[in-house]
């Protein structure tokens, strides 16, 4: 994947039929438009394009195709999608926010089924020139809900992925990439779906706010908080583990601090979500011109919170301070 | 007992359909052999799609259209009745233009490392035998004046467009054959001498595959 070349920001919405992606990129652009005075295209996948028609006509059975051609077919719509003429990618560079609709977390979940390990290579081959979201919002049902929401939409008519077995273990799919697409660095949100839809869009807005927010490091800066394994640990388990979402950190300034003697002390402040949006902070010290966190702590957001004893318990084991010199 | 998979590239399609003709009727003839022409883009729906980028009835980014012929290509590899069914019935599958073309004009744009990893071999079945009929730009040009009735200085702007493609055969060439791939090149001149010399190549390989 590439990164976005901006400066208009990528947001995608993934999940099952039926979780809610089309509901929520109206709102979200209703909410950009309204609140933060930023116009966003929104777009879907498989696209308005020829290749989209040709997909929904396989999708829909119409058209016979076997799986590697309907997987290639896919990666050029979304191909297409991205570089044609007043595609995502020219919006971007003029600055328009994109939403989308199913982007390619969605064929690392459908099509990824049943494939083995080559395969699986090949599929993230194909989508090497594919810009990376600045933020992806998964909504997650449970499949029988997605099948409920598919009926009463379409009259029972299902598409070449919806028996219940299929759905479960694209669901799971999804997860599985979910997690490989976090260790690569990719900004993913899971976000419970059976809400109702205005719950859903708090949610969601909450998480963008956020995002929008200034005080957070770039991309570029965080790699001096990745440097420690420490640190990178803890993210990754705390997404894996216990499903918090790390939205990004803040350098603490250090005159706030107090000085010890030998040197300043540094701080960063990781943020993590879990998945109602409440907001958890790991405190990362270090003196500054050393290698090394000097300690750890986990605080919750804001008062009345509770403290994640989980993040606590993950944070204790993976810091463990030198007890002799 | 398999067939055998046999592309025939280079720049002048109108060279290449003729002779995988001639060698499909020779074969048919004198060996009893059953065989299949196919060509690139398909006559499937994915192959219509892209002859309309061909004619510029549409457009496409070119990592677009490298996605979308990989598209046709599995689609006509795999489709029921398809290459690799009559593959495996026996038959010999001849093909005008396939993955040495889709690279070098590819390749103008898109990435070859690229290219050749979304084709690999797991997925998208490689040809047996591959030839390369590499055309003298004067030969080329001369049935350019002749098929299209404008003078020799009106086609020179195919000039510039010959010399690019014939470059990017050229070190697509380089490359594969660096990968241990095995492809024979015969100079273009006239049908006859060309098809002989294909006849020379194909009766070769099948003495080498009864042995």
């Amino acid at each position: 994947m590439i990164n976005n070349p901006g400066p208009g920001k990528l947001i995608a919405l993934e999940g099952l039929d039926g979780a809610g992606t089309t509901t929520q990129m109206g709102r979200l652009a209703e909410y950009l438009y309204r609140y933060q005075n930023i116009s966003a295209w929104t777009t879907r996948e498989p696209s308005e394009g020829p290749v989209g028609a040709q997909i929904r006509a396989a999708l829909t059975k119409r058209l016979s195709m076997k799986k590697n051609a309907l997987v290639a077919l896919f990666a050029a719509d979304r191909l297409d999608h991205l570089y044609s003429k007043n595609g995502v990618i020219d919006r971007l560079k003029q600055g328009q926010w994109v939403i989308m609709d199913r982007y390619y977390l969605s064929s690392f979940a459908y099509q990824a089924l049943d494939m083995n390990h080559d395969e699986k290579g090949w599929l993230y081959k194909l989508h090497d020139y594919c810009i990376q979201p600045d933020i992806t919002f998964f909504i997650d049902v449970p499949v029988k809900v997605s099948l409920t929401r598919i009926a009463l939409n379409r009259g029972f008519h299902f598409e070449l992925f919806e028996t219940e077995d299929q759905l479960q273990r694209v669901r799971d799919q999804y997860h599985r990439a979910i997690s490989g697409l976090r260790k690569n660095g990719e900004n993913i949100h899971i976000i419970p779906g059976t809400q109702p839809a205005k719950d859903v869009q708090k949610n969601l807005v909450k998480r963008l706010k956020i995002f929008l927010s200034p005080d957070f490091l770039n991309q570029k800066e965080e790699e001096r908080i990745w440097k420690w394994n420490v640190l990178r640990n803890i993210r990754q388990r705390a997404e894996e583990e216990i499903n918090l979402t790390y939205v990004g950190s803040k350098d603490i300034p250090p005159l706030r601090l107090l000085t010890k003697p030998g040197g300043h002390q540094g701080l960063y402040q990781l943020v993590f979500l879990d998945n109602l949006a409440t907001k958890y902070h790991v405190m990362a010290y270090f003196m500054k011109g050393k290698k090394s966190i000097s300690s750890i702590s986990v605080r919750a957001a804001a008062a009345g919170h509770k403290i994640q004893p989980k993040l606590e318990k993950i944070c204790q084991a993976e810091f463990k301070p030198r007890l002799f010199p | 007992m398999s067939g055998q998979f046999i592309a025939i590239e280079g720049i002048d399609t109108s060279v290449l359909n003729g002779q995988a003709e001639k060698l499909a009727q020779y074969l048919r003839d004198n060996k009893e052999i059953n065989v299949v022409v196919t060509r690139e883009p398909s006559d499937g729906p994915i192959g219509a799609q892209l002859r309309l980028l061909q004619n510029e009835r549409l457009e496409m980014h070119e990592l677009a259209k490298a996605a979308l012929a990989l598209a046709d290509r599995l689609d006509q590899l795999n489709r029921d009745g398809g290459i690799l069914s009559d593959l495996q019935d026996g038959k010999y599958i001849i093909s005008a233009g396939y993955l040495l073309s889709a690279f070098a004009y590819q390749s103008e744009i898109a990435p070859l490392e690229w290219l050749m990893d979304i084709n690999n071999a797991y997925f998208c079945r490689w040809p047996d035998i591959t030839v390369f009929i590499d055309t003298p730009m004067d030969s080329y040009l001369a049935r350019r004046v002749k098929e299209s009735g404008f003078e020799s200085e009106e086609v020179d702007h195919d000039r510039t467009f010959f010399e690019q493609r014939r470059k990017s055969f050229l070190e697509v060439i380089k490359t594969l054959k660096k990968q241990g791939m095995e492809i024979a090149t015969i100079e273009n001149d006239n049908p006859t001498t060309i098809h002989n010399k294909f006849k020379k190549i194909i009766d070769q390989q099948l003495e080498e595959s009864n042995q």
